[in-house]
């Protein structure tokens, strides 16, 4: 037997390149900018650019309200392989600011008598009972203010690899993805007696919500929500608006962006993640709750209640309420509201109530950014 | 006397035989070998149990040689170039290598176990924008990044060449793939892959 020499020959692969330049378009939008032509407004263009270049986001978009001052602008692109010139009109999906829209929805419902937020959610999903630990413990509330202890599916490894693999194989049906992610996974500690973040917990609350109402989900906050407040740019379904920025992320960790839409696309329509805004929209929307008229004055009371004294850090439980964070003197004081970020972008809405003003960014790039431009903003006289 | 010589003999021809059979088997993996195998995204790859539909899949060639070999066991090396196409996200070329350790028996049977390391050049099916740090961007078809790679692989097989004149190992492998890119998303990318080929030795007389 004489065996063979054999020798490996390496293939190099050569990758052809065709690099070209991306027109970065006009870099503030002509959509709208009419109606914000405020003496301030050169001052606010100056820090977005800024923040955008600080950023290397491909597009941001802000807009901010006080009384008698209202400003929205954008910079940058919302689709680069178009050169499409980002407008304060264009639509993000606005990540985790739509747990504003799904808590709204489960007061409303409390006030219509359908939904008790104290009551056990094992009474409305008995389902759950033997799938999701403690589920005949927790109550609505503790769901609403990630008291309850469900594992947040968002960071498992499993749900990572499907969404960097194979979005379509994402099941976004409440059920289906708590059985995906959730089922027999141990809680992460008794019902009240911890904080941690879960989406999977709005998701049982989406799913609370189209059982009592016999409705879809996404269906009953347009019915409550999205139309009385009378949000034209908003929606939760139809996510192949024309209209939409586009997401991207930076994998590689080497400067190089990839769009990345479809990474999450999964998430559109869902209880945790799944509005697709505007920031005019969403400046409505804030209007519209913290004004009192989408909810009673007693409703709003209890979602902004923050159970902690005075010296307490806005942290955990003392940093998040029914649906919306809270952040304690802030360099514009206090301010209710709520971060968003999906992969490729990231999102932010504070109302400040003292001031009785609302800020509202979007970028389509995602990673750590300082959002104290926004306050810069507001602050100036 | 004679019958106990005669029961001492055939044992020791079975043993002689046995040992024959081993050392049959075990001489076929010390030679280098060319490894041909189609694989695609395991089932349960996510951890979670559920199967998942819509599978991705890939080719892998390469080679394989022996350093040590007794009796039913040896040591070897492979070396790996593979491909493989995510859905809708990336395509990768992977050149891995990683030392084998092998269990072979005389009826042809065997079992291996493979840790090693590997380079991957992950192609995104998309083109890719480099920040240019000014608020512009420039294009780059093919957005491409290659992380290293740990591999892990659990694999069994049976050689035909004890049941009929063709000389090669058919083997089932489940590998699991560990990409050493970190962010936000992928602190550890892992892949969990199924493969099944064929391994032929290079020999011509074998």
């Amino acid at each position: 037997m004489k065996p063979t020499n054999f020798f490996i020959v390496s293939t190099c692969l050569l990758f052809s390149s065709c690099a070209g330049e991306v027109a970065p378009g006009p870099e503030v939008s002509d959509c709208n900018t009419s109606a914000y032509e405020v003496p301030n407004a050169t001052f606010y263009e100056s820090l977005l650019k800024e923040y955008w270049i600080e950023t290397g986001s491909p597009g941001v978009v802000a807009m901010i309200s006080q009384p008698g001052n209202t400003w929205a602008g954008a910079v940058g692109q919302a689709d680069l392989e178009n050169g499409t010139a980002m407008q304060t009109c264009h639509q993000f999906q606005i990540g985790s600011i739509s747990k504003m829209f799904t808590a709204a929805t489960v007061l409303l419902l409390q006030e219509e008598g359908k939904i008790d937020i104290d009551e056990k959610v094992s009474t409305y999903l008995p389902q759950l009972k033997g799938n999701i630990e403690h589920v005949d413990r927790m109550t609505v509330r503790q769901l609403l203010n990630h008291t309850a202890g469900v594992p947040d599916y968002y960071y498992m490894q499993a749900y990572t690899f499907d969404m960097m693999n194979d979005p379509s194989s994402i099941k976004r049906s409440a059920n289906e993805a708590l059985r995906k992610y959730n089922y027999g996974k141990k809680a992460d500690f008794f019902p009240g007696e911890g904080w941690n973040y879960s989406n999977s917990g709005y998701v049982m609350l989406g799913w609370i919500i189209a059982e009592v109402t016999k409705k879809p989900f996404e269906a009953v906050v347009k019915e409550k929500v999205i139309d009385p407040v009378g949000l034209t740019d908003t929606y939760m379904v139809d996510f192949r608006n024309p209209r939409r920025a586009k997401n991207y992320v930076d994998l590689s960790g080497k400067g190089v962006l990839i769009e990345s839409s479809k990474y999450d696309d999964g998430v559109i329509g869902t209880p945790e993640g799944g509005v697709v805004s505007t920031v005019q929209d969403l400046t409505a929307f804030a209007r519209g709750l913290f004004a009192g008229g989408l909810l009673t004055a007693e409703s709003l009371s209890e979602m902004m209640f923050v159970p902690c004294g005075p010296d307490a850090i806005d942290e955990g439980v003392c940093g998040y309420t029914l649906g919306l964070s809270y952040w304690k003197n802030t360099a514009y004081g206090d301010a209710f509201g709520h971060s968003g970020g999906e992969v490729g972008m990231e999102s932010l809405l504070l109302f400040f109530v003292e001031h009785d003003a609302v800020g509202v960014f979007f970028r389509n790039r995602n990673g750590p950014s300082r959002k104290q431009f926004l306050f810069d903003m507001l602050l100036k006289e | 006397m004679k019958r106990n010589l005669k029961r001492k003999m055939l044992l020791n021809s079975y043993l002689l035989l046995a040992i024959m059979g081993c050392q049959h088997a075990t001489e076929a993996q010390q030679l280098p070998s060319l490894k041909v195998s189609v694989l695609c995204q395991g089932f349960g790859h996510s951890l979670s149990g559920v199967p998942n539909p819509s599978l991705s899949y890939g080719l892998r060639v390469g080679t394989e040689w022996s350093y040590f070999t007794k009796g039913i066991f040896s040591v070897g090396q492979d070396v790996n170039l593979g491909w493989y196409v995510h859905k809708r996200m990336q395509n990768s070329w992977m050149v891995s290598t990683a030392p084998t350790i092998r269990l072979a028996t005389k009826g042809g049977f065997e079992a291996y176990f493979s840790l090693g390391a590997g380079k991957a050049v992950n192609l995104m099916a998309q083109n890719g924008y480099k920040d240019n740090g000014d608020g512009t961007f420039t294009r780059e078809h093919h957005a491409f990044y290659s992380p290293w790679l740990l591999t892990g692989s659990l694999g069994i097989g049976y050689n035909l060449g004890k049941r009929s004149n063709l000389n090669m190992t058919v083997f089932a492998e489940t590998q699991t793939i560990a990409e050493l890119v970190r962010n936000q998303y992928t602190p550890v990318f892992p892949h969990h892959l199924f493969h099944i080929g064929a391994r032929i030795p290079f020999s011509s007389n074998f």
